[in-house]
């Protein structure tokens, strides 16, 4: 079966499970999905597994009277769902919040989503990409353990509600993942890197030598002398502290419960800082015609030239404000109803060739596992993966060292943008200097 | 739910299948699952029903596994599908790590006994439970200006099935609710957090015990915490801490999968002494806490392990495949996420052995901070090094609570810290939790009393 035979099976069984809902009292979505992926994983250059899975199913959700009820099942149990469904939402309690789900609407053309060679790769080719990153993250006789992993996959959606919705989509993506460490008698370090594509386009020498690079540069940690000092972010870290906290949902806002509540309009970072969301990218792994509700996918800036124009909307949040969706709707799975989430997040580059060259002594933060706090704004975490910088240049790993700071401060604190831009899964960022950043280190 | 129970012949068949395929051992497992997710915020009710059924199965060859899943069960899927993970076994053994596994088999029927099942409970008697949270919550004090309150319960029968005899049958109970209560005034937000969960049907829910206040409670607390000063200091840590720190920071070092891809500071550490005399961290899968199951994923039957006693580290969790190349044997740690993903190494309900503290005398004299409840946190697995951010704390000078604290974290190195613990209580609680892993979350459960530890690095903004 193509892949677009099967949209059309799969949007067939939408319609069918629709044909069950009674319009008079209640309002349908239906969303079903076929997929099918291929993975291996080595554990110390050798392949330890690999996998392959189907996965079918379909989701219903039914609003009556604003209740929302859902259930899912396996293609073949399309009308127990619709019946499950109806039943749940029966139960809960009504909401005037809600008016409707979102009506038809012409989908936008996306493109570099769907790669032919991705769709029909074996599971040995997979795992020779797995073997074949290894080998390449091994640069130096001091990396010792190296674990990989692969995998592809592709998918075809279809969803329909009871207003005329009705659209199909078909993706295919790759990723890869390497572990590195490194040896030499009691010091060791820890170096990782991944990729993800909707097409099969590694560059697997680059890959695997960047985390045996991070892995030797991350070996004899040392503390630095605690102070305010400039912080220089990767975009790994960009992402989990800077895209993180600037990515509101309508829902916490209309809640009351992100820093960010009540600032659209508001000038919140310096006016070189602009992050948008973007699921119409070429490429990007969030990329699709339409989200998960059916609403057409957009281009929405979020932060433009430092002042917040737009929290994230699904037509839920929308409506209730009065305005339109951002086609922000977002499924994990057919297993769970959609929810608010970002979809290709890209930060604008800036002007600096070095962002780290004018820094006499600061830090380079390549991970943190810590995230700001989404109501507060405050961010305090561990440097997970980071450097000294002395003299422009990046020196020592560092220990056991801490960073804390109010991210509405940070944004206001920018000081240098790189020109070059990284993308890692979602987003695609700079790397950003901070200026000021209290930073404690110990042990 | 699906009847499951009469599926005996297909499930011996597809392991037939996949011997005469070349597989030298296959195992498989069929699930069958119920259940339902509530959740109601600021009066907004989701509700959520979950119906699963689908198996997976693994062939082993000389070192490689293959993994393959299908939601078609009856005859003609179950075998496809085993041939299917045959298949992958065989595309990729040669480029493996050879080595031989040793099963021992078992054959039972286990069901968890509960009082109220979840599938026997109406949906407006669950609805009105998490009604009940929320409106608490709520009239916990007028600045609580958001609440949060999910309810999930699953009833899940499992056959678990292979090719050396083991036939295993086990229906477990879960059930898990949880309150998320945010608190305003003036430009101030601050959050508060409560869960309880077990291996329990709808009776977990009828003691009156409430989360949804003590949540609330929270939340309003921490309006007036200030931030947390950073620095070395002497520390307490209460039950879920110190629960979360047997499992993040020392239980997942013990799993043997990561001694032998060389990521696990434990690694060739077994009968060394690295804790002090005060330290016994135990792995119970027996226990009908939330990370309860009678047999694990691989259907050997669970027990009590003792990890580190008094300070003396006395195994690894392991599996089929670990145990055997560790020479160990398996403990019954294996685990999956759902019959769609592979079972790999993983803990259940782990905490640490209770002292003979009174809460009182642990505090006698100690100049410190006092860590509350766990927000989240991590643990680099080649260093050991970790951090906890803590829901909330206090500054303790000579016995007495001062300052209340905010988003205080705590980070300290696993091998060091063992050897700083020198008081627990005898207060054991536990908390509920979900723990993931190489992308599947598996229900846990994290335990320990109030523990005193001297000289961890403390961070706040």
């Amino acid at each position: 079966m193509t892949h677009t035979e099967r949209e059309a099976t799969l949007l067939e069984i939408c319609t069918r499970a629709l044909a069950l809902v009674d319009t008079s009292i209640y309002q349908g979505e239906a969303f079903a999905t076929h997929s099918n992926s291929v993975s291996a994983e080595l554990e110390k250059g050798k392949i330890k597994s690999s996998q392959s899975g189907f996965e079918s199913g379909i989701g219903i959700r039914i609003f009556k009277d604003g209740s929302m009820g859902y259930a899912h099942a396996s293609l073949e149990r399309v009308e127990f769902a619709v019946k499950q469904a109806i039943s749940a939402s029966r139960a809960g309690r009504p909401d005037k919040d809600f008016k409707s789900l979102p009506p038809a609407e012409r989908y936008p053309i996306v493109s570099g989503t769907w790669d032919n060679t991705i769709a029909s790769l074996d599971v040995s080719t997979v795992a020779q990409l797995a073997i074949d990153v290894a080998d390449a993250s091994r640069i130096d006789k001091r990396i010792e353990i190296v674990n990989s992993g692969a995998s592809v996959g592709r998918w075809s959606d279809a969803i329909a509600n009871t207003f005329g919705v009705s659209g199909t989509d078909s993706g295919t993506q790759a990723a890869l993942d390497v572990d590195v460490i490194a040896h030499k008698g009691e010091d060791s370090g820890n170096g990782f890197e991944y990729a993800a594509s909707r097409r099969f386009d590694f560059d697997v020498d680059s890959v695997g030598s960047a985390a045996g690079e991070m892995a030797l540069r991350s070996m004899n940690p040392q503390p630095v002398q605690s102070g305010k000092m400039p912080v220089v972010l990767d975009p790994l870290a960009v992402g989990s502290i800077i895209a993180a906290a600037v990515t509101v949902s309508a829902e916490d806002a209309q809640r009351d419960r992100s820093f960010l509540t009540g600032k659209i309009g508001e000038h919140i970072a310096v006016s070189e800082f602009t992050i948008v969301d973007d699921g119409l990218l070429s490429g990007g792994l969030e990329t699709s015609p339409f989200d998960a509700e059916g609403v057409p996918s957009q281009r929405t800036p979020l932060v433009e030239r430092g002042v917040l124009r737009s929290y994230l909307y699904d037509s839920y949040t929308a409506n209730k404000e009065g305005t339109l969706s951002t086609g922000n709707a977002s499924r994990g799975d057919f297993r769970q109803p959609p929810s608010i989430s970002p979809t290709n997040l890209v930060i604008a580059s800036g002007a600096e060739a070095n962002v780290i060259e004018d820094v006499g002594h600061g830090i380079y933060i390549r991970a943190t596992g810590d995230r700001p706090n989404p109501s507060t704004g405050e961010f305090s975490g561990m440097v997970y993966a980071g450097y000294a910088i002395e003299d422009g240049e990046l020196e020592h790993a560092l220990k056991q060292t801490n960073i804390g700071i109010d991210v509405l401060d940070l944004l206001q604190q920018i000081e240098g943008i790189s020109r070059e831009v990284k993308t890692y899964f979602s987003l695609t960022t700079p790397t950003v200097r901070i200026r000021d950043v209290s930073v404690a280190s110990s042990g | 739910m699906q009847e499951l129970s009469e599926k005996r012949d297909d499930v011996e068949e597809a392991l037939s299948a996949a011997r005469e395929r070349g597989a030298q051992f296959a195992d498989i497992r069929l699930e069958s699952s119920d259940g339902t997710s509530i959740s109601a915020k600021d009066g907004i009710t989701k509700i959520n029903s979950s119906n699963e059924l689908g198996a997976g199965i693994r062939a082993f060859l000389e070192g490689a596994w293959g993994f393959a899943y299908t939601t078609e069960v009856d005859h003609r899927g179950l075998t496809d599908c085993a041939e299917r993970a045959v298949s992958l076994a065989k595309a990729v053994y040669e480029r493996a790590e050879k080595f031989s596994i040793e099963v021992p088999a078992f054959e039972d029927t286990v069901k968890t006994a509960v009082q109220r099942l979840p599938t026997q409970v109406s949906i407006a008697d669950k609805l009105g439970y998490v009604l009940r949270q929320e409106r608490e919550a709520k009239e916990a004090d007028k600045r609580v200006s958001s609440t949060e309150i999910g309810y999930t319960d699953i009833v899940l029968h499992k056959i678990i099935a292979n090719s050396e005899g083991t036939y295993v049958d086990e229906t477990v109970v879960r059930s898990i609710a949880r309150a998320m209560v945010f608190a305003k005034e003036g430009a101030l937000r601050q959050s508060g957090y409560k869960a309880k969960g077990d291996s329990k049907g709808f009776e977990l829910f009828l003691d009156g015990a409430d989360i949804g206040r003590t949540a609330g409670t929270q939340a309003i607390s921490l309006l007036d915490a200030k931030p947390a000063p950073s620095g070395q200091f002497d520390a307490v840590l209460d039950p879920s801490l110190s629960g979360v720190f047997a499992h993040e920071a020392f239980g997942h070092a013990s799993e043997a999968d990561a001694i032998i891809s060389g990521t696990s500071i434990l690694a060739g550490k077994l009968t060394q002494k690295i804790g002090s005399e005060a330290v016994t961290i135990v792995d119970d899968p027996t226990l009908l806490s939330y990370g309860y199951m009678g047999y694990d994923d691989e259907g050997i039957q669970t027990r009590r392990k003792v990890l580190l006693e008094r300070g003396i580290l006395q195994t690894y969790l392991t599996d089929i495949e670990t145990g055997s190349r560790l020479g160990l044997g398996t403990n019954g740690s294996a685990r999956a996420q759902r019959y769609d993903a592979p079972p790999i190494v993983r803990m259940s309900n782990t905490f640490f052995e209770p002292g003979d503290y009174a809460f009182d005398e642990l505090l006698e004299g100690f100049s410190g901070i006092y860590f509350i409840g766990w927000q989240y946190g991590y643990t680099t697995p080649t260093t050991g090094m970790f951090t906890f951010k803590s829901r909330e704390a206090y500054a303790v000078e000579h016995g007495e609570l001062r300052d209340h604290l905010r988003d205080a974290a705590l980070s300290a190195m696993t091998l060091e810290i063992l050897h700083k613990i020198n008081a627990i209580t005898r207060t054991l609680s536990f908390d509920p939790g979900t723990c993931g892993k190489g992308g599947q979350m598996t229900p846990n459960t994290t335990g320990g009393a109030y523990m005193r530890v001297s000289d961890v690095v403390v961070g706040g903004i």
